[in-house]
């Protein structure tokens, strides 16, 4: 079921963003894209957007959070590439991030998260990539684990699942 | 005490509120979690998302179509395990029928992934099935609108519950803070109030030692301008007492029909009386002013005890009383004056109360170094309940006994302060109707035994003829008077001096004796008017006469060059014992010391023969005349001879020869014929003879208050003062 709605994403996404102009420095993506990076960014690899893959993600500086979440029931551990490396992936400007969801939903990350905390951006659970379903395919995690006082509504709701695209102020 | 306790218990009691406040903020943080409604409306909202995304598919059934149909099923899926796991029930407060609800919701959401899955690239399967998608996915968002209300619902209540709580325990937790602040403020008002009452008590008990201090020096003061007051006053009450006195005992000399003599004994009963409460009070006055003090000298038991015996023995026989002291012959050393006037204040008490029976001195050694006295009589006794009274100031047993017997009720407190200020004890064994035993104990040591000697016959001493000239220098009339009186009547010749200038030149000018000296008088006093004469070589004893036996006077008196001192009132018997002691021994013949002895005038022949023409009282009116006249003859001769008149002298002589020739005064006339010689023994013998006209043993009728100007001499040293 999950290898199954993966590729669906993939194509979906495909459909609704057209052709890109490759940028200097970044690859293309090659497998499906789950994320696309836009606003005021220096790379890009699609028309004014930068495009990653899951392998692409993978491949930048990362981290494994293990935590409790209000999500899953028991102690999980995630793992994906800080934020903060696929903002310097793509050269990303000072400004703030708007975090948005395949859902629509939209959360906005103060650039002082991302730079202060290990905060990633997990695409696997317990080492398994997450499908749609299981709120893949790449979800914002905090580092509960660094700091407790981050445990709180406010870091809850900046904690974006399903992302899809991330706009840089 | 109790407020402390109050404030510790509130305090506790916050604390422990505070704790689990902190517990369930704990609780809630630890619930953080995604909002549970939150996540009802989120499935919701997505299920209608794929209601819509079906109704576009089964328009337009494209690819774009159905993909995002399968994508709006799949962000609903992944909505479903937030439904129905743990945490979900937990945040709904373990609801169970919400939580039924949510897990049909899961349930019905997951149950459709079958039929999804089973459609997904086979566009016309899955376009047939989208009328039961479309039914399927309308029941979900049945159910999930049902579990978005009811979960609304819920949170509501669970909102307002926890506000109701926090409200509570907030509430309780002002009170409380309300309570302990009230109790805190009530202690600091206490506090306060301890504070003011403390400084005000301190204040106060500043105020009041000041005024207490203040208060002592004023008593102090009052006290002793009291003492100084009743000394003055008592002093000045005995003086013109002692004059009554005095003159009450010279009259009694005097022949008396009966009716005078008994008033006469009640004038001097009466002023014994008063002399008695005025020498309380003023003992007492004395021991309260702290001026009286003991002088311990060593001294025969017997010196003390005779007097006592020769005082009270009248006194008892004339109550019709037994008398008796019964005494070892010891010498003792305390003060003699002391214990004297309590022994006669006892026995003087005891012949007071008792009416019949017998009043017995008993002294015995306590111990070696212990003088007990025991004064014992048969009278009334004293009920126990009077005991306590007795050694009380002004206070009498009964009133009535105060009305009968007088007094001032000092008299055991005179003797209890006396005995207490010689390191003593006194006190009283007596039962009502068996008598009294009053007792006290001092210090004597050392004690010693002494040989018995016979005991000085003090009631012969009555019968004592003294003989010398005696000067008194006094400045009160009346005292001189009565001194000079008395003094005749125990047979010496008196003299008398207004002050202590004429004193000294009396003593100059005259042959003398013995000297009584007052203390105060004006012009010279008695000290200044001894050392003066000491100063002048005079070897003459010199007596004091004080007013108020102050130890400090009678230390002067000595220091001044004094033999002895005598305390006022002047009484035949002190004027006896002095005389005892400084004149050279009493003489029963009364012979002046040369060998011419003046001889008591006696009548003669020729009065016998006088008598019997001109009748005896015709004669004792003559004698009486003669007497005035012949003593201011003597008076004149006095005067002539220091004057070194001798025409005025041989006519005073004379005249005196003369008269004492016509009324029978042989002795008289042989003087005056004598003189020439031997002229100042003459004068005096002759002066002595002519006093003795005055007597009333020898010339009867003669009034006493003529012998005032002979016998005293007077006026001879009044005039002799000029020269």
């Amino acid at each position: 079921m999950m290898m199954r709605s993966l590729p669906a994403i993939a194509l979906g996404l495909t459909v609704l963003l057209p052709n890109a102009v490759a940028a200097d420095a970044l690859a293309r993506p090659t497998g499906p894209v789950v994320l696309t990076i836009s606003g005021d960014i220096e790379k890009t690899n699609a028309e004014g957007a930068a495009e990653f893959d899951l392998e692409m993600l993978e491949a930048l500086p990362g981290r494994e959070t293990v935590i409790d979440t209000p999500w899953y029931s028991g102690t999980k551990t995630f793992s994906g590439p800080l934020i903060s490396a696929v903002l310097d992936a793509v050269g990303a400007g000072e400004g703030a991030l708007k975090v948005i969801a395949l859902n629509d939903y939209t959360a906005e990350i103060p650039r002082d998260d991302v730079d202060e905390y290990p905060v990633i951006l997990a695409t696997r659970i317990d080492g398994e990539r997450m499908s749609v379903r299981e709120k893949g395919p790449s979800f914002v995690i905090y580092p509960f684990d660094v700091d407790r006082d981050l445990y709180s509504e406010v870091i809850f709701g900046r904690s974006v699942w399903q992302v899809a695209a991330i706009e840089v102020d | 005490m109790i407020l402390t306790a109050t404030s510790v218990g509130i305090f506790a009691s916050i604390v422990i509120m505070f704790l689990s406040l902190e517990e369930r903020q704990k609780e809630i943080d630890a619930g953080i979690r995604e909002n549970a409604v939150w996540a009802a409306y989120q499935a919701d909202r997505e299920a209608g998302r794929l209601i819509e995304a079906i109704f576009a598919a089964e328009q337009s059934p494209t690819p774009e179509t159905l993909d995002a149909l399968l994508l709006r099923y799949d962000l609903l899926y992944s909505r479903a395990p937030l439904l129905s796991e743990g945490k979900f029930s937990v945040a709904m407060g373990g609801d169970t029928a919400i939580v039924d609800k949510a897990a049909e919701v899961y349930d019905s959401i997951v149950s459709l992934a079958p039929l999804i899955d089973g459609v997904v690239g086979d566009g016309e399967a899955f376009r047939r099935e989208l009328p039961r998608l479309r039914e399927h996915a309308g029941d979900i968002r049945e159910r999930t609108q049902r579990l978005a209300q009811i979960g609304n619902a819920l949170n509501n209540q669970a909102r307002i519950v926890s506000r109701n709580q926090v409200k509570q325990t907030y509430h309780r937790i002002a009170v409380s803070v309300g309570i302990l602040t009230l109790t805190l403020a009530m202690i600091v008002a206490l506090l306060a109030i301890q504070l003011r009452q403390l400084s005000r008590a301190r204040q106060k008990l500043e105020a009041m030692s000041e005024r207490n201090a203040k208060a002592a020096a004023e008593a102090e003061a009052g006290n002793h301008a009291k003492s100084v007051f009743l000394a003055a006053m008592s002093h000045e009450i005995r003086t013109p007492l002692n004059g009554i006195l005095g003159t009450a005992e010279v009259l009694a000399d005097t022949p008396l029909t009966a009716a005078q003599k008994q008033r006469l004994e009640t004038i001097r009963h009466s002023g014994n009386l008063l002399l008695d409460v005025i020498s309380d009070i003023l003992d007492f006055s004395k021991l309260e002013s702290g001026e009286a003090k003991a002088e311990i000298v060593s001294f025969s038991l017997a010196d003390i005890l005779e007097p006592v015996r020769s005082i009270m023995a009248p006194r008892a026989e004339a109550a019709g009383l037994d008398f008796d002291i019964e005494a070892p012959d010891v010498s003792i050393t305390t003060d003699p004056t002391w214990i004297r006037q309590v022994i006669v204040n006892l026995v003087n008490n005891a012949i007071k109360f008792t009416a019949s029976g017998s009043v017995k001195v008993a002294v015995r050694l306590a111990a070696a170094d212990r003088l007990r006295v025991e004064v014992r009589d048969s009278g009334v006794g004293i009920g126990k309940k009077d005991l306590p009274k007795l050694f009380r100031e002004f206070s009498q047993i009964d009133a009535g006994a105060r009305r009968k017997f007088g007094g001032t009720g000092l008299g055991l407190v005179i003797c209890k302060r006396l005995i207490e200020a010689l390191d003593g004890r006194i006190g009283v064994e007596t039962s009502q109707g068996r008598g009294s035993c009053f007792w006290f104990e001092v210090p004597a040591a050392p004690i010693e035994l002494q040989a018995r000697t016979p005991s000085p016959a003090s009631t012969a001493r009555a019968g004592i003829r003294h003989s010398g000239r005696v000067l008194v220098v006094e400045d009160n009339a009346i005292n001189r008077q009565v001194a000079c009186d008395l003094l005749m009547r125990l047979g010496v010749d008196a003299f008398c001096a207004e002050d202590g200038q004429q004193g000294i030149e009396a003593v100059v000018a005259e042959r003398i004796d013995l000297v009584f000296m007052d203390m105060q008088m004006p012009v010279m006093d008695g000290i200044a008017a001894t050392r003066k004469l000491r100063e002048m070589g005079f070897r003459t004893p010199i007596v004091g006469l004080t007013a108020n036996a102050f130890v400090s006077d009678r230390a002067a008196c000595l220091d001044a060059g004094m033999n002895d001192y005598l305390s006022k009132p002047v009484t035949r018997d002190k004027l006896a014992g002095i005389l005892d002691n400084w004149l050279s021994g009493p003489s029963d013949t009364a012979k002046p010391d040369d060998t011419a002895p003046p001889m008591p005038p006696q009548p003669n022949a020729q009065r016998v023969a006088l008598e019997a023409e001109l009748g005896a009282d015709t004669v004792a009116n003559l004698i009486e005349q003669f007497a005035l006249n012949a003593r201011d003859l003597v008076g004149k001769i006095r005067i002539a001879e220091i004057e070194g008149d001798a025409v005025a002298r041989d006519r005073a002589l004379h005249t005196l020869k003369g008269s004492a020739l016509t009324l029978g005064f042989d002795e008289i006339a042989r003087l005056a014929t004598q003189f020439g010689g031997d002229e100042k023994n003459v004068i005096d013998r002759l002066a002595w003879s002519v006093e003795a006209v005055g007597r009333p043993e020898e010339v009867g009728q003669v009034p006493p208050s003529d012998s005032e100007h002979g016998a005293c001499g007077s006026s001879v040293l009044k005039s002799s003062a000029g020269t």
